[in-house]
């Protein structure tokens, strides 16, 4: 286990450096410059030339991979001239919502989506059934913005239960640390159900189809003659086996979730690294968007490396080394 | 044959029907099947694939899926209670413990991803109440009965880790955990190869004299039935054909499906003869033809036999058969 470990890790890193190459290769392309943005109008070209010499000078892309890659090594992911910060503080700054929100909108997922795939798997074509795969399925067609905007008017606009945007309450920036967390979970609930919504879907019907090959195998009517009961056989013998695909979902929806932050952050205007990551796309602010993606690529790697590790904790059939 | 007859019937099947719908056709897998099997004997159930022994072996613990489907009528006596119309509650309380089944797949029939040792607990938990040290001792007993060499080591394997030979015997130990009244045996070999098929048989008949226990055994193949089983009934497209004591199903077959099985057998008299078979193919169960089932590949079929269904009758004392011309001979009556 430990040596599997180490050794995906390891193979991690070419991985990584190639997605980046791809990544870099793409934005390098890309039409504009980070100077196009921060330019004072009554800049003389002389000036503007110096400029942009300074801050993306002309080099051949290979080189500026190169350069780009020795200064990530040393920490440096490059600077983002719009927050004069660099961009790793500008991340970090960032992550902390987008973690907040991705968890909940998966803790939300899996206790809606795994139980309901359950009940739906068990009373199959039942009207229970029809009506959850109706709901999964308006909730995987639903566009997130759409969604979103409609529990907003609901929730926050006519019943005023919720706040409409931001992670805190102006009038609460300086109360104590426990308020303050109170008051960033109470505006992270609407995002969290709008993002989980999706989600939710997704993992009922994973759950359904991996329940429902489980229930028809041999093993579970050996369970039934057993004399078993139902509820034992379906939660603990046939869910069992029926968790392992699930447990990869849950390895690839970890970068999912971020990722689909993009859009809920910029509906709420959560100060995540979703919105960031429009910000930086459209103030063609190139180091900080490297950066966020190269993070995005790092957690997808990382995710299916934790999923490959839980499917050996799940299934003993499975041993690594 | 062992003296059983003279005791009442430890399980009574009477007229069972177990049929299955789909959109646009019935099946009836199980029609109007009625046997008896006595304490302490072994009733072996023949047929070829989708005559339905199955279903009529899993009707008896009511494990057939519902839907797909149904339970049209009959009666499951075992032990004394009805087993078709008993609430689900007391139905568990009777599976695993009063009646026992093996199936046909060792590599399946075992939950992948939970231990041997906790496989068979679970069954003396539930059935015994037996703590979980008591139940993991006595799942180390289970398996040594069943000849498994290294029980304490083999009792934290997980299935994977076992031949199908050896899952197997696991299996036969999980049924036989709380000394049941009835096995149901369905095709427990079939999926072995022919020396461990051999030496299961043997485990099998060893174990029934030891803890007393009836058996229904399943399989389409004949050489096992005359290894294992008292009496035999042979199924065809869902029905009873034949009924009699093992000795007088090989030795005066009557049946003409019957014959046919027994016939295509090889032996050594009939190395580099033609084997003989039985014309034709199993009808299909949604659509049988009119008369007797077996009627359109009898040798032996007259015109009343495609205008009616013959009755299951005795023919000689203990020997039932549902033939208009039994042994190629008109019934007188």
């Amino acid at each position: 286990m430990k040596n599997y470990t180490i050794r995906r890790l390891l193979q991690i890193i070419p991985v990584f450096l190639g997605i980046l190459f791809i990544l870099f290769f793409i934005i390098d392309k890309a039409p504009g410059s980070i100077t196009s943005n921060i330019m004072d109008p009554r800049m003389t070209p002389e000036l503007k030339a110096a400029l942009q010499a300074k801050l993306d000078p002309k080099l051949p892309f290979y080189v500026k991979f190169w350069n780009w890659i020795v200064e990530a090594l040393h920490g440096n992911f490059g600077w983002s001239a719009k927050h004069y910060k660099p961009v790793i503080q500008v991340i970090g700054e960032n992550i902390g919502c987008t973690f907040a929100l991705a968890l909940a909108a998966l803790v939300i997922a899996m206790l809606i989506g795994i139980p309901a795939g359950i009940i739906s798997a068990t009373k199959q074509y039942s009207l229970i059934d029809n009506f959850l795969t109706v709901f999964s399925l308006l909730g995987l067609a639903l566009p997130t913005f759409f969604a979103g905007l409609l529990l907003l008017k609901v929730f926050a606009i006519d019943l005023q239960w919720l706040p409409i945007f931001g992670l805190t309450d102006p009038s609460k920036v300086n109360a104590g640390f426990w308020v303050r967390l109170g008051d960033h979970a109470y505006h992270l609930i609407l995002p969290a159900i709008v993002l989980g919504l999706a989600e939710t879907a997704s993992f009922m019907r994973y759950t359904r189809s991996s329940m429902l090959e489980v229930i028809r195998s041999d093993y579970i009517r050996t369970a039934r003659a057993k004399g078993l009961s139902e509820k034992v056989i379906i939660y603990k013998h046939a869910f069992r086996n029926a968790m392992i695909p699930i447990i990869t979902l849950l390895g690839f929806r970890i970068p999912g979730l971020i990722s689909g932050a993009v859009m809920t952050e910029t509906i709420f205007s959560l100060p995540g690294v979703g919105k960031l990551s429009v910000e930086a796309t459209t103030t063609r602010n190139y180091p900080l968007l490297l950066g966020i993606n190269a993070m995005l690529t790092l957690a997808t790697l990382l995710g299916t490396l934790v999923a490959d590790l839980l499917y050996a904790a799940a299934d003993p059939r499975i041993k690594y080394d | 044959m062992t003296e059983t007859k003279t005791n009442k019937p430890l399980l009574e099947v009477k007229n069972l029907k177990t049929y299955f719908h789909s959109h646009n056709a019935t099946v009836k897998a199980v029609d109007d099947v009625s046997f008896e099997v006595y304490q302490g004997e072994t009733l072996g159930i023949v047929g070829e694939s989708g005559c339905g022994k199955s279903i009529t072996c899993m009707s008896i613990g009511r494990l057939v899926e519902c839907p797909p489907g149904k339970y049209e009528g009959g009666e499951i006596i075992l032990d004394g209670e009805e087993i078709l119309t008993m609430p689900d509650a007391k139905l568990r309380e009777i599976r695993g413990n009063k009646l026992a089944y093996i199936f046909q797949e060792p590599m399946t029939s075992l939950n992948p991803v939970f231990k041997i040792g906790f496989q068979i607990e679970e069954v003396l938990m539930q059935h015994r109440g037996m703590s979980k040290e008591e139940a993991h001792k006595a799942a180390i007993q289970a398996l040594d009965r069943v000849r498994i060499p290294n029980p304490e080591r083999v009792v934290d394997d997980y299935p994977f880790a076992l031949s199908g030979g050896m899952r197997q015997r696991v299996m036969i130990a999980m049924a036989l955990a709380c000394s049941p009244k009835l096995l149901v045996a369905d095709e427990p070999t079939t999926a072995l190869d022919v020396t461990i098929q051999a030496q299961v048989l043997d485990l099998m008949n060893e174990l029934k004299k030891e803890i007393d226990t009836s058996i229904l055994f399943i399989t389409h193949d004949l050489s096992v039935i005359a290894e294992m089983a008292d009496r035999v009934m042979v199924m065809y497209a869902g029905k009873v054909v034949e009924l009699a004591d093992v000795n007088t199903i090989f030795e005066r077959p009557l049946h003409p499906y019957t014959r046919g099985l027994i016939e295509s057998r090889p032996d050594m008299s009939t190395s580099g003869t033609r084997l003989n078979v039985i014309p034709g193919n199993v009808p299909d169960l949604s659509d049988l033809p009119e008369g007797c089932s077996f009627g359109p590949r009898c040798a032996f079929c007259k015109e009343n036999c495609r205008a009616g269904v013959p009755e299951l009758v005795e023919v000689e004392p203990d020997h039932w058969v549902r033939c208009y011309r039994p042994g190629g001979v008109d019934l007188d009556n």
